[in-house]
């Protein structure tokens, strides 16, 4: 497979983002939802992998598990709550599943998960914001801009044939001074737009293959996201609320949602494989 | 000002209302062949307009420097537009990368 541009564009500069660098719960989540949809895309059929396993993405909500209520994205999103939370709180280095865990500390971890649950909602709606953006009107925007340009420069043309030219050269130098700076922006600007549009292209491309130049291929894959993105958010408020629940319960009797007697997705219930060589 | 073309000082809103009031070539001619001594007499909204006839190109003036004073903020809207942009694409591409 050819390594695309954006790869080279967005090489390591661009890696160290603040927003991306911030949001290091919300990238365990990912990671953790989808090494799971790939443990379930094991042995499909290579041919269309990718836009199958973007599908698969939205599946995640549909599978159920053995009580019928919990789908196995909000059974991934808790897990990955509770194993990062032990580590945080876990300054004794007790893991979720140490019998020594005690009540307080149960407590107080899932205290945290619910911070870093409201926090990721946060994360999300940035995310978000710039999903919803119209590439097509910001590139209006910007040739309106460049265009706009040229009254500047007509003005100061007219000036310089105007008799009245002394009088005006007040005006002129105004105008003119504006003129090189405003032409230096714009092609900025312009540059800027092509890096992205065709950064929007190269990845495109490289994730469908030549149904990609099908204009109703092209901005799939980002829909994908966009809605993959709000299902996460919304499950996230519910594994929120339904902690604040085990919480107010918690005074008597501790019985986190998911470490029930009976697993609730048997196959999954194995660890992460990354997860255990931090959390033991 | 729209001599000496300080954008800041007549602001975008003023200059707004005063390119609404742009007289069409009828009017313009009208306006010009217009003579103090006629029984007729201007209202202060159409004596302003004689003068700022007398202005040349007063109209593309006030057009420029409409696009002058709202360059800036528009420039930054379309930076950060595209900076967000950016922040997504790297965020699809690392999602999709990870399916891979």
């Amino acid at each position: 497979m050819n390594i695309p541009a954006v790869l080279i564009v967005y090489s390591l500069p661009q890696v160290a983002c603040e927003e991306l660098k911030n949001s290091r719960m919300f990238m365990k989540i990912l990671e953790a939802v989808l090494r799971t949809g790939n443990r379930m895309n094991v042995g499909t059929d290579r041919g269309d992998a990718q836009a199958f396993k973007l599908d698969t993405l939205l599946k995640l909500v549909d599978i159920k598990g053995t009580d019928g209520k919990t789908t196995l994205l909000h059974f991934v999103v808790q897990e990955i709550i509770r194993t990062e939370c032990s580590h945080v709180s876990g300054a004794n280095n007790h893991s979720v599943n140490n019998p020594q865990y005690t009540l307080q500390e149960e407590v107080d971890s899932m205290k945290l998960g619910l911070q870093v649950v409201s926090g990721l909602s946060g994360e999300l709606a940035n995310v978000k914001k710039a999903a919803v953006m119209d590439s097509d009107a910001l590139s209006s925007d910007v040739s309106k801009l460049a265009k706009g340009i040229e009254k500047v420069a007509e003005v100061v043309k007219l000036n310089e044939e105007s008799p009245l030219k002394e009088a005006n050269q007040k005006f002129s130098e105004a105008m003119k001074g504006f003129l090189e700076r405003g032409e230096e922006e714009i092609s900025k600007i312009i540059a800027q737009e092509k890096n992205a549009l065709s950064s929007v292209k190269d990845i495109t491309e490289y994730f469908h293959g030549n149904s990609a130049k099908e204009e109703a291929h092209r901005f799939r894959i980002f829909m994908v996201v966009r809605d993959f993105l709000s299902i996460l958010d919304g499950v996230c408020k519910q594994v929120g609320k339904a902690n604040e629940r085990t919480l107010v319960g918690s005074r008597q009797y501790v019985m986190p949602a998911v470490t029930t007697s009976t697993p609730i997705f048997p196959e999954f219930n194995g660890k992460q494989p990354s997860d255990s060589s931090e959390s033991d | 000002m729209l001599s000496i073309g300080n954008c800041d000082t007549l602001g975008t809103e003023l200059l707004e209302s005063l390119l609404k009031m742009a007289p069409t070539e009828e009017e313009k001619t009208k306006l010009k062949e217009f003579k103090d001594e006629s029984p007729f007499k201007l209202g202060p909204a159409e004596k302003f307009l004689k003068v700022m006839l007398d202005i040349p190109f007063a109209f593309k003036r006030m057009d420029a420097m409409l696009y002058i004073a709202n360059f800036d903020s528009e420039l930054e809207y379309l930076k950060k537009s595209f900076d967000a942009l950016k922040v997504y694409i790297f965020f699809n591409f690392f999602l999709l990368i990870s399916l891979v």
